[in-house]
């Protein structure tokens, strides 16, 4: 129950075994190679390097593929599972498989369809331009000059159009305009002009701001080429779509590519490994850190396929950087998910999951305290969890809400609260419903809605609860490690402090009896001296001790009152799951009492009445309570969590440790079975 | 002399509208943002859809709080309670305070909710914690309506 015992391991065997050693160790993945930067330089086995272009290769071409997949993830993309794959069907796929030319394959229809791409984009760029020009008669390559004239085409701004019109006829120059085309903005025309009179429509055209444009020439009027575009549009449209569905067909293959390149990944781990290796003439060594219990299965393993190689075994030296695996109970595990977000704990110090996993469990039904959704909550995890097989990380994710579900069911069942009041609506409509109420009133110790001050005062409390155990939990980790001073200077005046400050609270609230108060001030007054005398120790001078003594004593204080008052917000959410179920109950009811008397037919027909209130009524229910079960689950999970990591953590985690990464057979796109 | 009940049916109709308001708002801007992050990539909808909606929240809970109200003055039934005018301006002021809280909490998730979008947009990995930043600001939408709720319960008519 804690984090896992690290054994360092040395391993000295002859060069000529050394692949076949290397993959034993990645099978058996229960090794993490220690980087050697000894003199002995590393190289990685041949072959291992050229595999890394081909690696990309795959992974380029897999994401390609997957998108031209049909889609089968669940929940709308936000968990994919990997597809599970037998070790028969990866031995087929990995002798059979020809991925290379799948590979060729796809790179030559990709090309190809981007070369149709690009010409479409050509095209629509073309009809983009000609589309103005659509009435211009002439032919588009005989827009240029003949013998004694010259034609050109522009465009001119719409509002300067009829004062452009004016100036040109006052110019008195033989030419012929046309407007071809205008719209919200520009004036596009054809003039023809002689060629001698260049100059002075210059001026005119310029003064305007005339716009020379200039399309490329063909043989066909600009309407005739539009209507060439648009065929040829069609055809494209047809080409990238008949290669599209060539990419479709291979994209059955994808789940063999996936395969295929987790394989060669594999390999070339195990020759990224073999780089850290010392190497000498005739043999090599490694030194690795392995869990103390899969010592003995190792020593086994090389034993029985390996006659000359040599193990040694000892324990981490102080000051090395051992890394951590943390293993727990089968009911604590589920909670490392949550450990994991924060970060490891160094290997000396403590594994906060089975302290923080009570609490979280708590917490989570604390919050959602509705019996119904914590049903819900339970069954939807547990159907998950049977269905799909998915790795540690997603089955851990669903045990949490598993367990986390049953705690709501029993913190919802203690507060009467199962979809809200439902029973007691249930009941009033019909006797029949009424045992079932009287064995939810039976169970009931505090209803929120009725006592929830009551509430807030729990809450409070166990905020009270953790924050002490916090500090206990911190008094573990040094006694663990041998810090015992630290104890008696650091836990013990805090948590005098602690006892002495919630007892004279309580007597201010007048829970307990004024006659203990002055064991509590004494014991205040005398852990608050103490703490000042204590907290400044690691600072130098005499100034500085005394200045950080007092600094402590006044952010405990207050660190201790923000932090209980911080566990209020379980008190919020618990009340707010009760109010919010409840109202939609009330919604439910009388929407379906209302709705119907605004349809005036439904009205007079007492079946049908009966009826379209029913379904109204069940439709908001249902619709609601998830809205609601929903809003209430992510809330509930994550302000716990907040709750562990700044108030429960703080006391005593010591972060920075590295997560033991095994050398293993890892797979990224697919579960091995 | 129903000014009391004025007050109160005028506090309810301000909770449910302006919550609702500025849920809109933070809904939208997260819309905006999901838009453009799947205009270069739409398989990321799957987990956007969270994002977007939990701005939505605080409309529905301004809608609640409107509802207890209704509820309180028996509003849809034929035997409505009439609260003398001291009862309708508490309500008439928990309601527009309360609103103040749902609708700006709800604008600034919002923006919350587009800066994890653009997050999940480079990094799909992290979309779990993406999806953790916005319920930070939904704890004070909470305490908005436990403590309308605590208050309402006070207002004894």
């Amino acid at each position: 129950m804690a984090i896992s015992r690290i054994k360092k391991l040395e391993l000295i065997g002859l060069k000529r075994d050394k692949e076949r050693i290397l993959a034993l160790l990645q099978k058996l993945g229960t090794i993490q190679l220690i980087e050697e930067q000894g003199p002995a330089f590393a190289q990685g086995i041949a072959g291992s390097d050229s595999l890394s272009p081909s690696l990309l290769e795959i992974q380029d071409a897999i994401s390609v593929l997957s998108v031209f997949q049909k889609p089968t993830a669940m929940l709308g993309g936000m968990i994919k599972p990997k597809p599970l794959v037998y070790r028969q069907q990866l031995k087929e796929v990995i002798e059979l498989f020809d991925y290379q030319n799948l590979l060729q394959e796809l790179s030559c229809l990709r090309n190809h369809l981007k070369e149709l791409s690009q010409h479409k984009e050509r095209l629509i760029q073309e009809r983009y331009l000609l589309s103005p020009w659509r009435k211009l008669e002439i032919p588009l390559d005989q827009v240029s000059y003949t013998e004694h004239c010259g034609i050109l085409l522009g465009i001119a701004g719409i509002r300067d159009y009829p004062k452009f019109q004016e100036e040109l006829t006052a110019a008195g120059l033989n030419l012929y305009c046309q407007l071809l085309n205008a719209d919200k903005a520009n004036a596009y025309m054809v003039i023809f002009y002689l060629k001698e009179e260049i100059g002075g429509l210059e001026t005119t055209l310029k003064a305007h701001r005339f716009n020379f444009i200039t399309l490329t020439r063909h043989p066909d009027t600009a309407a005739d080429r539009l209507l060439e575009i648009n065929t040829q549009g069609l055809i494209l449209d047809d080409q990238i779509e008949e290669i599209k569905d060539k990419i479709r067909n291979l994209s059955l293959s994808c789940f063999k590519l996936m395969v295929t390149y987790d394989h060669l990944a594999n390999i070339r781990r195990i020759g990224e490994a073999d780089g850290i290796l010392v190497k000498q003439q005739f043999t090599f060594s490694l030194s690795a850190w392995i869990r103390e219990r899969q010592v003995r299965a190792l020593e086994k393993a090389m034993a029985a396929e390996f006659k000359e190689v040599a193990l040694f075994i000892s324990d981490p030296v102080p000051g090395d950087e051992v890394p951590v695996e943390l293993e727990n109970n089968p009911l604590v595990e589920p909670f490392e998910f949550i450990t994991k977000i924060y970060g490891f704990p160094k290997y000396s110090e403590i594994d906060p999951t089975p302290y923080m996993a009570p609490f979280f469990f708590l917490y989570f039904g604390f919050c959602v305290s509705d019996a119904g959704y914590g049903i819900i909550l339970t069954l939807l995890s547990w159907l998950v969890l049977k269905r799909f097989r998915m790795g540690p990380q997603g089955s851990r994710f669903f045990k949490l809400f598993l367990f986390c579900g049953i705690s709501t069911i029993l913190v919802g069942a203690l507060t009467g609260s199962w979809f809200g009041n439902l029973p007691d609506l249930l009941a009033q409509y019909s006797k029949a419903f009424l045992p079932f109420k009287n064995f939810k009133d039976s169970l009931i110790i505090l209803d929120p809605m009725k006592e929830p001050t009551k509430l807030l005062g729990i809450a409070l409390c166990l905020g009270i609860i953790q924050v002490w155990f916090g500090n206990t939990v911190a008094a573990i980790g040094n006694i663990k490690n041998r810090r015992y001073l630290d104890v008696f200077l650091d836990q013990v005046p805090m948590l005098t402090f602690l006892f002495g400050l919630t007892g004279m609270a309580l007597v201010f609230l007048k829970l307990l009896e004024p006659l203990r108060t002055p064991v509590f001030q004494y014991a205040a007054l005398f852990a608050a001296v103490a703490l000042i005398l204590t907290q400044g120790r690691s600072e130098k001078g005499l100034g500085s001790k005394l200045f950080y003594g007092v600094y402590n004593l006044y952010s405990a204080l207050s660190g201790y009152l923000s932090d209980v008052l911080s566990y209020s917000r379980l008190w919020a959410l618990g009340l707010v799951t009760g109010v919010m179920a409840t109202t939609i109950n009330l919604i439910s009811v009388q929407f379906s009492q209302i709705f119907l008397s605004v349809i005036p037919f439904v009205n007079r027909v007492a079946i049908l009445k009966v009826i379209v209130s029913s379904i109204i009524l069940v439709g908001i229910f249902i619709c609601g309570h998830l809205v609601a079960f929903f809003m209430n689950l992510l809330g509930a999970f994550v302000h716990p969590v907040r709750l562990q990591f700044v108030e429960f953590f703080s006391k005593f985690f010591k972060s920075g440790g590295r997560p033991f990464r095994p050398f293993k057979v890892e797979t990224k796109y697919i579960n091995i079975g | 002399m129903e000014i009391g009940l004025a007050f109160a049916v005028a506090g309810a109709a301000i909770v449910m509208a302006i919550s609702g308001v500025g849920s809109a708002i933070g809904v939208a801007l997260a819309g905006q943002a999901a838009g453009g992050v799947m205009t270069e990539d739409p398989e990321k909808f799957g987990r956007m859809i969270p994002l977007i909606g939990i701005p939505g929240t605080q409309g529905f809970y301004g809608f609640l709080i409107g509802f207890l109200v209704l509820n309180k003055l028996n509003l849809l039934t034929a035997q409505i309670k009439i609260p003398n005018l001291y009862q309708g301006l508490q309500i008439f002021a928990i309601c527009l305070v309360v609103s103040l809280v749902e609708s700006i909490s709800a604008v600034w998730q919002g923006k919350v909710s587009v800066a994890s979008i653009y997050m999940v947009a480079k990094r799909p990995e992290e979309a779990g914690k993406a999806l953790v930043l916005p319920i930070f600001v939904e704890i004070y939408a909470i305490l908005g309506l436990a403590a309308a709720f605590l208050l309402l319960l006070g207002v004894k008519i």
